[in-house]
């Protein structure tokens, strides 16, 4: 019997993704399952690799484009989260976000003099203006309208990357990709404990509250890291589909535990864009939730455990 | 006292003669109408016809409404169980840890 989890983390992704086992001699086997997955999600989802499915699908001007089982999935998922959270979270985003200056991974956007970049913004078309041939293996996005997958398929990832490894190591699996955690299989005796905090950057160890998940998905969606300099100020990756412009959010991170990361992806992000109302939205769905105003103060929605002031 | 114009022999002639009249006016008469009831019965046919067709043409397009069906986003979420128009809630809620975090979760 080990000792407790043990993990690694790399760079990808745009971010860091984290593996961690409740088995010590799991954890080479896991990171291989992790490694091939992160590959193939970027293969098929990034709007940054000249050879991704995605920048083809993009390119490809109202016509109907044959895809991978992985890119029909994720944009599957993508549509789920958009009906699921009423269109707050809408795949659909990608014109406003190349507009506004995240055309780039965000390292090359950062080294650019963004005081000179003029943005504009612009609402999204709109996620029901997507179709999808599920026995063709076809999509179709309007010309002129460009999808951006990346507010589900980093949780989309982190769910099929547990699960794989999970069946593939027989050991309870963890994976975090930039703060949006999915665990898998038998979880390690009081569970898999999570730090919170703005960043997902910030180290474990450090001080600060945290939490244990036994099953599921758990992510932070925030405005206070992603961010690039523009002529017109600061900018967030957080958009508000109804404006195209960054959410005007009264909070800075949130925090949501759900059946899957991919749930607790969307409800965290659509908490962030619905703004005041998003506590009562969030109780409605019976979500544990954590709400990190401006300001630094928390409030905590449904059972998620109350924190010492 | 009225009496006829003309001879009695004459008489019973232009009366054989008024009856044969009406008799060739009657079968033309009657012919007449048998033919315009079949020059219309067979507009009536055509018109028939011709509405067959159109619904036939009508009934081509609808075999093409399944295409349509299938170009809808599928509700099928990922593992393909069935679809939720929600986010899920968890199958237990977060507790207090107490043991060291392995890892980190926040902005991104």
């Amino acid at each position: 019997m080990s000792a407790g989890p043990t993990s690694f983390s790399f760079p990808a992704l745009g971010t860091t993704a984290t593996v961690a086992v409740s088995d010590p001699e799991a954890l080479a086997r896991a990171r291989a399952v992790l490694e091939r997955e992160l590959e193939a999600i970027e293969l098929a989802c990034s709007r940054f690799r000249p050879d991704s499915e995605l920048v083809r699908l993009n390119a490809a001007s109202g016509a109907e484009v044959e895809v991978s089982g992985l890119l029909l999935e994720a944009v599957r998922v993508a549509l789920l989260a958009a009906e699921a959270s009423g269109g707050l979270v809408d795949p659909t985003v990608g014109n406003t976000m190349r507009s506004s200056g995240y055309d780039r991974p965000l390292t090359v956007v950062r080294a650019r003099d963004g005081r000179l970049f003029r943005p504009s913004f612009e609402p999204a078309a709109g996620w029901r203006t997507i179709r999808v041939d599920e026995p063709r293996r076809t999509v179709r996005a309007p010309r002129g309208v460009e999808l951006d997958l990346g507010a589900t398929a980093k949780a989309l990832a982190a769910d099929r990357a547990a699960r794989a490894a999970a069946d593939a190591t027989g050991a309870g699996v963890l994976v975090s990709l930039g703060g949006d955690v999915a665990v898998a299989g038998e979880p390690p005796p009081g569970g898999w404990s999570i730090r919170l905090a703005d960043d997902h950057a910030a180290p474990p160890d450090a001080p600060g509250p945290a939490v244990s998940v036994l099953s599921g998905g758990l992510a932070s969606s925030g405005t206070t890291v992603r961010r690039w300099a523009t002529a017109a100020g600061e900018l967030h990756h957080v958009v508000d589909p109804r404006t195209g412009r960054p959410a005007d959010s009264p909070w800075r991170t949130v925090t949501v535990a759900a059946a899957t990361c991919v749930d607790a992806n969307t409800a965290s992000t659509a908490a962030l864009v619905l703004g005041d109302d998003a506590p009562a939205w969030l109780d409605e769905r019976r979500l544990p939730s954590r709400l990190v105003r401006l300001d630094g103060s928390v409030a905590c929605v449904g059972s998620w455990p109350a924190e010492a002031a | 006292m009225q009496t006829s114009p003309y001879p009695p022999g004459d008489a019973a002639r232009a009366r054989d003669a008024a009856d044969s009249r009406l008799r060739r006016l009657t079968i033309g008469v009657f012919a007449g109408a048998s033919a315009l009831a079949v020059v219309l019965a067979g507009v009536a046919s055509a018109t028939t016809h011709h509405a067959r067709r159109a619904v036939a043409r009508t009934a081509v397009t609808v075999t093409t409404l399944p295409a349509v069906n299938v170009s809808a986003p599928s509700a099928t979420p990922p593992g393909g169980a069935a679809a939720t128009a929600a986010p899920a809630a968890p199958d237990q809620a977060p507790t207090p840890a107490y043991s060291p975090p392995v890892v980190t979760s926040g902005g991104s």
